[in-house]
């Protein structure tokens, strides 16, 4: 709950590399960059955001005399304005969200109003409270008996997880006042086993959610639905709880809470916490062959920027996407331990693998001061508490802004000017961002896509829903359930057709021997991923989804693990399990797929038009039908690319019905534009790639979310189609945002096009020139530069629809 | 966003030529509407479905099981079926009547449960439940729930059932006003499944359950105990055929409960009579298994005992720190035959309750058989017993003669 802490008391000095690194300030670092003749041009930008300073006041009226005195008692005279105005407004019963950065102390925001629940209702009052991680739970949980045990009562906080022994969660249910767990266990634990939580349903009074900005997508969707559930459940027991919600900052926030919540919900967003002066670098990786575009390796940059960053006397944490990578910067970085001045000792990794007692000891170095540098996977984005560091290094966009955000949040002490850099990639996301940082440093611009009302998952939650009591028809005009469409169709379903349910006059009744929750995951697809077992030692080595699994482990694939390559002797597609053996391997294999997209019904429609009457390109949402079918698979050698062999595969298709995105040009604006031929295709397929690469700068989703259909005459549109669709079953919103938001995405894409050193096509922009073809990049160019000149497509109101 | 979802589902039922949303008029599940949702939704909506649902393959009687009565109490109308033995009817080898011999120290010592001594199985209810599935969780009902009794003409057995899932709170209310007046259940592995099961749904329904303060011998406890060693398995069957006698012919198998259920209460033919006749049977062998375990105890000097089922009342009786009992079953284990390791343990268990009870002699006459048996530690172990017990009595001696 402690906003900040002092910095690091200074260790003993050890040499001479030491004591000469020691004492260097941030801006001093800065200038150093600035002026080192090698580095300095790689730095496409910086950016100084100034100090800004605390607005805080006094405790609010409305706090509990007895819960005053014990933050008094700590030295909290004050709070920052925006901790007041939550608790505040928590206080008054209202539904809050506190959408403000890392370590702005959201902690008090909903300890406060819970704790005084507690407190007016003699500890008769409960909490839910769900964190996305057991490590944030286990964390909260410490502080909030803390606490209580200030306050001197004996109310208990547990954390609940898959690790909680069976003999302790017999007390907890029984006399846990706050319950810290997760949205997993909230739906297979909790919930459907209401009745053992009883006491904690009918008096529970706050629901609070850590992490809101995480809940997107899918899980967000389900998460969304759960929490449908939770307030069925609490309404049952005679209880209106109300909602605390923290967040990192978000765009519509208000609009995000309610569709995951249901309710209106008032934002709290302006951080009143202090900062010193934050500093910014971007950092663009040389360009080592201009023809590939091939840029170079971002963690051997990484490891040179750190013998200037790294040092005795303050702390820096990198962020690297991937397990692999931290291994790898962790490694590289013990190495030049000596050149930093610094102790192997003083360098860590950190990330999920690692037992949590490691883990525990790396965060308490951290906080002490001992540990001066950290290697992270996202594992140190959310909410652990490691104190504030001094420089952050991001190796390569996070792939969000908030994730962005959270991780630059992770530095700058109380006064004292911090320094966060990005190491951009060979990727179009990155490359854009290099050559336009401002759009890291403007409001956010993504959307988050959640759609709570998806019928795959709405179904599959009314179904657990069902088995928790049963439905009757007047809570379907009032319940938690009354803003989703349809149930009562798929409570008719899940009777007449599942047989799962059965109707007696005005209510619906489980009627099986399961337990749905079992098989209905919250990530979405997860009984339906495909798992990769080793033959000899029976392991799983990894998993796929089902799509991917088509391509990646039909027979005689060759698997890629770190380098390893696997050779997949059987696949059993039924029971969707993979096995594999180690092989040693000198070609890869590629498989080929059809896809055949259908479109069975258009929604929403824009268009520009040429001239009167004569389109110049539309763009649509609407419903398809995807069929993935693998048809055969290449052998190709390392290296050389040789193609050694071409083998058929046999695997049912794959069946999809979505939503999706579709942009069209008429075909008279083609020939204007003198995209004939092979040019169309390669512009085609090269704008197409380009646009789901940087979605993501607009939608919450990674690239792989979206899929891509591109067809120089689409048999539905008889013209140029790019279609992209929500690779979830039944769609989570993702179409319907590309929509809203295509102007940006085609201008992010023309601006990533443009910028790109490269000479015909690389992996930053359109991709290889053995893909997108000779004329790819600048096709490609020619397309975007039309579509978004010009004015915007206009609405077309529905008439006849197809 | 709500409106295309509108007229996505109105399309999907169009294309399989359904019409458009039909609403049902009851809970008719037989209905025979054409498919309305593609298959992929099916296929998902679909998962977890009970193979028991599908129509019963074994024939069946259709309708209302037999010979139902209702009854009415604060929550509602409930029905149920009330049969009725006489005191000399026999259940296996056993005859009911000999369960109202039972004493309360036995069934104490049998369940390891000092409470149990104010245990009449006269007054008890026998409790048996048939449920909808044994995975829990708040989807599961007790769909038909044994209560036997004894009453003054003989047994009596209620069997609470379910005609549909509206019946519940009826149900369940007027289990917990039996339960609560009886004050004292018999049941087989009830501690750990049927009370819970009931306990949960009553919570649901805001009904005060009345288990906490109830009296409860399981019997799969004193069962797995004593008989478990050496039998295939804990099961009720298998015990009520070694203890007993009793031989169940034509029993459906409890997996199938769940089916008969659905298939009721979806119209098709069901095999409800035979889960109510084996409901039925588990609770006369309730009977028969708690009458015969007492029994044996009871009259434990007419019995022949393993030295292992005396070693283990033996302990029952040591941790109930009934000392006395405890050196009898430790005496009936020495005499039974056992072997070392058995023996070793009987004169432990027999020493610890003399010098518990001060009983000297006793003590000097275990080690006596120590000794004869060649056991120089244990022999230490018991000398160090004895000599700590000579000086407690001495001790007590003095101070009561001062
Ligand atoms: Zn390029």
């Amino acid at each position: 709950m402690s906003h900040s802490r002092p910095p690091a008391s200074p260790t003993p000095e050890q040499g001479g590399v030491r004591l000469a690194r020691s004492g260097r300030s941030v801006p001093e670092l800065e200038a150093l960059l600035r002026a080192d003749p090698t580095l300095a041009p790689r730095f496409s930008h910086w950016h100084r955001v100034p100090a800004r300073a605390e607005r805080s006041r006094e405790l609010p009226e409305s706090l509990d005399p007895r819960l005053r005195d014990v933050l008094l008692a700590r030295g909290q005279t004050r709070l920052y304005e925006h901790q007041a105005r939550a608790i505040e407004l928590a206080l008054e019963g209202r539904d809050v969200l506190i959408a403000t950065p890392t370590a702005s102390g959201k902690t008090l925001c909903y300890v406060a109003p819970l704790v005084q629940r507690l407190l007016e209702s003699k500890g008769d009052a409960r909490a839910i409270a769900l964190f996305p991680t057991k490590a944030l739970s286990q964390d909260q949980s410490t502080g909030l008996n803390a606490l209580i045990a200030a306050l001197g009562q004996e109310w208990h906080s547990f954390t609940y997880d898959g690790d909680t022994p069976p003999s302790v969660r017999r007390t907890l249910r029984d006399d846990g006042h706050i319950v810290l767990t997760n949205p997993w266990m909230l739906h297979a634990g909790i919930l459907p086993n209401h009745a053992k939580w009883s006491e904690l349903f009918a008096n529970l009074r706050t629901i609070v959610i850590d992490e809101v900005h995480t809940l997107s997508g899918v899980f967000g969707s389900s998460v969304a639905n759960v929490l449908r559930r939770l307030l069925r459940i609490a309404e049952h027991y005679g209880s209106r709880p109300q909602f605390i919600l923290c967040s990192a900052t978000l765009r519509d926030a208000a609009a995000h809470a309610k569709r995951l919540t249901g309710r209106d919900v008032a934002v709290v967003d302006e951080d009143g916490s202090p900062s010193g002066e934050r500093i910014f670098g971007v950092y663009n990786p040389p360009l080592l062959d201009p023809v590939a575009g091939l840029r170079a390796n971002a963690l051997e940059e990484a490891r040179r920027l750190a013998v200037q960053l790294c040092g005795p006397s303050r702390q820096a944490i990198f962020f690297c996407q991937q397990r692999t990578g931290v291994e790898v910067l962790t490694r590289y970085l013990k190495e030049s331990a000596a050149e930093f001045g610094l102790e192997p000792d003083e360098i860590r990794g950190y990330r999920g693998g690692y037992l949590p007692l490691h883990r525990r000891e790396i965060e308490e170095g951290l906080r002490k001061g001992s540990v001066k540098v950290v290697v992270s996977t996202n594992a140190l984005e959310l909410g652990i508490d490691i104190g504030r560091l001094d420089v952050a290094v991001l190796v390569g966009y996070p792939g969000s802004q908030a994730s962005f955000w959270q991780r630059a949040g992770r530095v700058g002490r109380r006064g004292q000017p911090s320094l966060t850099v990005l190491i951009t990639r060979s990727d179009p996301l990155d490359q854009y961002l290099s050559s336009n940082p401002d759009y890291l440093f403007s409001a956010p611009r993504e959307r988050l896509g959640l759609d709570p009302d998806n019928l795959v998952i709405l179904s599959e939650q009314v179904k657990c829903a069902a088995f928790e009591l049963p439905f009757r028809d007047g809570e379907l005009g009032t319940g938690s359930f009354r803003g989703a469409p349809h149930v009562p169709e798929i409570l008719d379903y899940l009777s007449a057709e599942s047989k799962l349910l059965l109707r007696r006059g005005d209510t619906w009744h489980w009627m099986a021997d399961a337990y749905p929750a079992q098989d209905v995951t919250l990530a979405g697809g997860g009984p339906d991923n495909v798992l990769i077992l080793d033959v000899e030692t029976k392991k799983a080595i990894g998993e796929i989804d089902r799509e991917g699994s088509l391509t990646t482990v039909h027979e005689g694939a060759i698997y890629q693990v770190q380098g390893e390559t696997w050779k997949v002797e059987r696949f059993d597609y039924e029971n969707r399990r993979a096995y594999v053996r180690s092989v040693e391997s000198d070609y890869f294999t590629e498989a080929e797929v059809d896809t055949t997209l259908r479109v069975l019904r258009l929604e929403k429609h824009a268009a520009r038009e040429r001239e009167a009457g004569v389109e110049d390109f539309a763009i649509h949402t609407g419903e398809v039908h995807v069929t993935t079918v693998a048809t055969q698979y290449k052998k190709i050698r390392f290296y050389t690319r040789e193609n050694v062999g071409t083998e058929a595969i046999h695997l049912p298709p794959e069946e999809l019905d979505t939503q999706a995105f579709v942009l069209t040009i008429s075909n008279e604006t083609a020939t204007a534009l003198g995209l004939t031929g092979s040019e169309r295709g390669a512009a085609w397929r090269g704008a197409g790639g380009l646009l789901r690469k940087v979605a993501p700068l607009f939608l919450r989703c990674q690239p792989q979310d979206l899929g891509l259909s591109t067809e120089v005459r689409s048999t539905h549109f008889l013209r140029p189609a790019i279609v992209l669709y929500d690779r979830v079953q039944g769609g989570v919103g993702l179409a319907e945002v590309l929509f809203e938001s295509h102007r940006d995405v085609l201008n992010a894409a023309l601006e990533v096009v443009t910028r790109c050193e490269c000479r015909h096509g690389c992996p930053a922009c359109v991709g290889p020139r053995a893909e997108c073809g000779e004329l790819g990049k600048t096709a490609t160019r020619k397309l975007l530069e039309h579509l978004v000149s010009g004015s915007a497509a206009r609405r077309v109101e529905p008439e006849g629809v197809a | 966003m709500s409106e295309a979802f509108g007229d996505r589902l109105r399309r999907l039922r169009k294309d399989a030529g359904a019409g458009v949303n039909p609403r049902p008029v009851g809970g008719e599940a037989e209905s025979a509407a054409p498919t309305p949702l593609p298959a992929w939704f099916r296929e998902r909506l679909g998962r977890g479905r009970d193979p028991g649902t599908a129509p019963a393959t074994a024939p069946g009687s259709l309708g209302e099981p037999r010979e139902l009565v209702e009854f009415r109490g604060a929550r509602g109308v409930g029905t149920a079926r009330v049969s009725r033995w006489e005191l000399e009817h026999s259940h296996g080898a056993v005859p009911l009547a000999s369960a109202l011999q039972a004493r309360g120290s036995d069934l104490a010592l049998l369940g390891v449960d000092a409470r149990l001594e104010a245990l009449e199985l006269g007054r008890a209810l026998f409790l048996d439940i048939e449920t909808t599935g044994l995975a829990g969780g708040a989807g599961t009902k007790a769909f038909l729930v044994g209560l036997g009794r004894f009453t003054a003409q003989g047994f009596e057995l209620w069997q609470g059932f379910l005609r549909g899932p509206e019946d519940e709170a009826a149900l369940l209310d007027e289990c917990a006003r039996q339960v609560g007046e009886a004050g004292a259940l018999v049941s087989f592995f009830g501690k750990s499944f049927d009370r819970h099961r009931l306990e949960d749904k009553m919570r649901v329904h805001g009904i005060a359950a009345p288990f906490e303060r109830c009296l409860h011998l399981d019997l799969y406890h004193p069962c797995r105990r004593l008989f478990g060693p050496g039998l295939a398995d804990g099961r009720l069957a298998t015990m009520e055929r070694e203890i007993a006698g009793v031989e169940r012919t034509h029993d459906l198998a409890g997996a199938f409960a769940p089916a008969a259920w659905y298939d009721f209460l979806a119209g098709r033919p069901h095999r409800l009579e035979e889960v109510f006749a084996h409901n039925r049977d588990d609770i006369l062998s309730l009977v028969a298994l708690a009458a015969e375990l007492a029994r044996r105890v009871g009259e434990a000097e007419r019995e022949a005992w393993t030295p292992e089922r005396a070693l283990t009342l033996a302990r029952c009786a040591e941790r109930l720190r009934r000392w006395s009992d405890c050196r009898d079953w430790a005496r009936r284990a020495r005499f039974a035959r056992p072997a070392p390791e058995e023996l070793r343990g009987a004169l432990e268990l027999e020493a610890r309750a003399a010098e518990s009870l001060g009983d000297c002699e006793a003590l000097a006459e275990v080690i006596a058989m120590a000794r004869a048996a060649e056991e120089p530690e244990l022999l230490a172990r018991l000398e160090r017993r004895l000599a700590r017990a000579v000086r407690r009595s001495r001790g007590r001696a003095e101070g009561s003669g001062s």
